[in-house]
């Protein structure tokens, strides 16, 4: 599928999500991201998806599998981590990841789909794959995942996203966007679900503004991301290129894309900075090791 | 439906028909990360209704029993690896009944497998009939709690439940000793006030 690319400097002409109750991340074109510092950390992660002639209770038309996955944390996101863009190339880095958890796909620059900045005080682009599956390709990733390295660990179960909305206007695409996400997860997939013409941009518009009545997802989201962040820890064997440098969201936002790339680096280490909330007994309460930002490297990433 | 008394299986029978679900669980030794025990894998779904949720459903009084209904369910959710599974009536924890908008009967069973045959279960579910359909994938529960406070249980709790699967999950996880009960209070008030 083509690219979302622009000039440098023309992110004014890359397509917006634009659904109310959704804060919209700033687009990058593929050229910026690449013209990033070395102080910008780099996520990729892929929608995998399929054609699905299914009814649900033969009468409501699927229309797409689309591939999710329940992670440790308790948050769904969808299959990837962070590429070290010093050794790799943003689709090398991506398989990687990918074939630690799921084996069978094999991403191109032809599935790049967008770039977002994402909110908070550290510096992450999240790149974006979508890649069309048959509905037997996507199955068999189904299968591999249950077999797979991370499963049980990492990733707790591989889960399809429902497009419809029933009649009582929750269940399906509603109830789902109210379950809780990773970073730009839920942005992410309502981004491609829309510029892919999976989902009809009021549907989605819908299901949205039907979650809202029902909790404040945005807030549970991002308290969640600014927790997991603050808990950090930051290890010279992890990506060494994350920086904690207390760069607002809105002053990395407000600097054209050239003007970020000659930025020194400034590097904070950081500190474990979370106090627990009670005194942890030794059983739980754990912090991961390997964990640089809000979304989690795969750790055998800086093998 | 919300907060409801726990009845016996007996008292629950007498209300109605009503729907059986499960909590499928096996200890897990292993840790995330080389250092978070995982302690058990303990199975939900997410269901059609982007909700999740315990497999099972309505049990109808052809099925003979609950129980009879609850295995019928669990083979169509989860395949013919859940034919062995034979929940019965001491796998029974407990039931709940709603009356508001309408009287829910709602029987809960748990069983404890060996690692090996939960896995085996999770393996056969991706080729059930309902794969796809009703049941759009397992999960693991995570049972832990980063130390962030909220990464594990606590965010999981916060993710969208159908009818009264999360307070059966919590009631499951202190009953059979799979969670410390100060730490699932801890992970329950975590998850309510939007972590």
């Amino acid at each position: 599928m083509a690219a979302l690319t622009g000039s440098a400097g023309a992110a004014g002409l890359l397509p917006s999500l634009s659904v109310p109750g959704v804060t919209e991340l700033k687009p990058l074109s593929r050229y910026e991201a690449m013209r990033l510092g070395p102080g910008w950390s780099h996520s990729c992660h892929a929608m995998l998806y399929a054609p699905n002639p299914g009814m649900l209770f033969g009468r409501i038309p699927l229309r797409y599998a689309v591939l999710m996955q329940m992670r440790f944390d308790g948050l769904l996101g969808f299959p990837g981590g962070f590429v070290d863009r010093r050794y790799w190339s943003l689709e090398d880095g991506l398989n990687r990841v990918l074939g630690l958890g799921l084996g069978c796909v094999r991403l191109t620059e032809a599935d790049y789909l967008c770039s977002h900045l994402t909110e908070g005080p550290h510096r992450v682009v999240a790149h974006f794959y979508a890649r069309q599956l048959t509905l037997e390709e996507l199955h068999t990733i189904e299968i591999c995942a249950v077999h797979s390295r991370d499963h049980g660990l990492e990733v707790m179960g591989m889960v399809r996203v429902p497009l419809y909305t029933q009649k009582d206007r929750m269940g399906g695409l509603p109830n789902f966007l109210g379950n809780s996400f990773i970073g730009t997860a839920k942005f992410q997939l309502l981004f491609a679900l829309k510029v892919l013409n999976m989902v009809p941009e009021e549907k989605l518009a819908e299901a949205v503004a039907a979650t809202q009545k029902q909790k404040k997802p945005a807030a549970v989201t991002a308290n969640v991301t600014t927790a997991a962040v603050t808990a950090n820890v930051t290890t010279a064997a992890v990506t060494a290129n994350v920086t904690t440098a207390a760069v607002t969201a809105n002053q990395m936002v407000a600097k054209p894309a050239n003007e970020l790339a000659n930025q020194p680096l400034a590097v904070a280490k950081a500190e474990p900075a979370a106090k627990p909330a009670t005194e942890p007994t030794a059983k739980s309460a754990t912090e991961p090791a390997a964990e640089p930002m809000a979304e989690p490297a795969a750790e055998a990433m800086t093998e | 439906m919300g907060e409801s008394r726990i009845l016996s299986r007996a008292e629950a029978l007498q209300l109605g028909p009503g729907w059986s679900h499960a909590l499928i669980c096996a200890p897990c030794p292993g840790r995330l990360f080389g250092r978070v025990p995982l302690r058990h894998a303990v199975l939900m779904q997410m269901r059609f209704d982007g909700r999740l949720g315990f497999p099972g459903g309505f049990v109808d009084p052809q099925d003979g029993s609950l129980e009879a209904g609850l295995n019928r369910e669990l083979r169509e959710e989860l395949g013919p690896g859940a034919a062995p599974l034979s929940l019965a009536e001491g796998d029974h924890l407990g039931a709940r009944c709603a009356e508001m908008p309408q009287r829910l009967v709602a029987h809960f069973y748990a069983k404890r497998l060996s690692l090996e045959q939960l896995q085996a279960l999770e393996d056969e579910a991706t080729k059930a009939k309902d794969h796809g359909l009703e049941v759009l994938g397992l999960v693991r529960v995570p049972l832990y709690t980063l130390r962030d406070g909220a990464g594990g249980l606590p965010t999981f709790l916060s993710n969208s439940f159908a009818g009264c699967a999360r307070e059966q999950l919590l009631q499951a996880l202190g009953t059979l000793g799979l969670v410390p009960e100060a730490e699932l209070r801890r992970a329950d008030a975590a998850s309510l006030k939007g972590l």
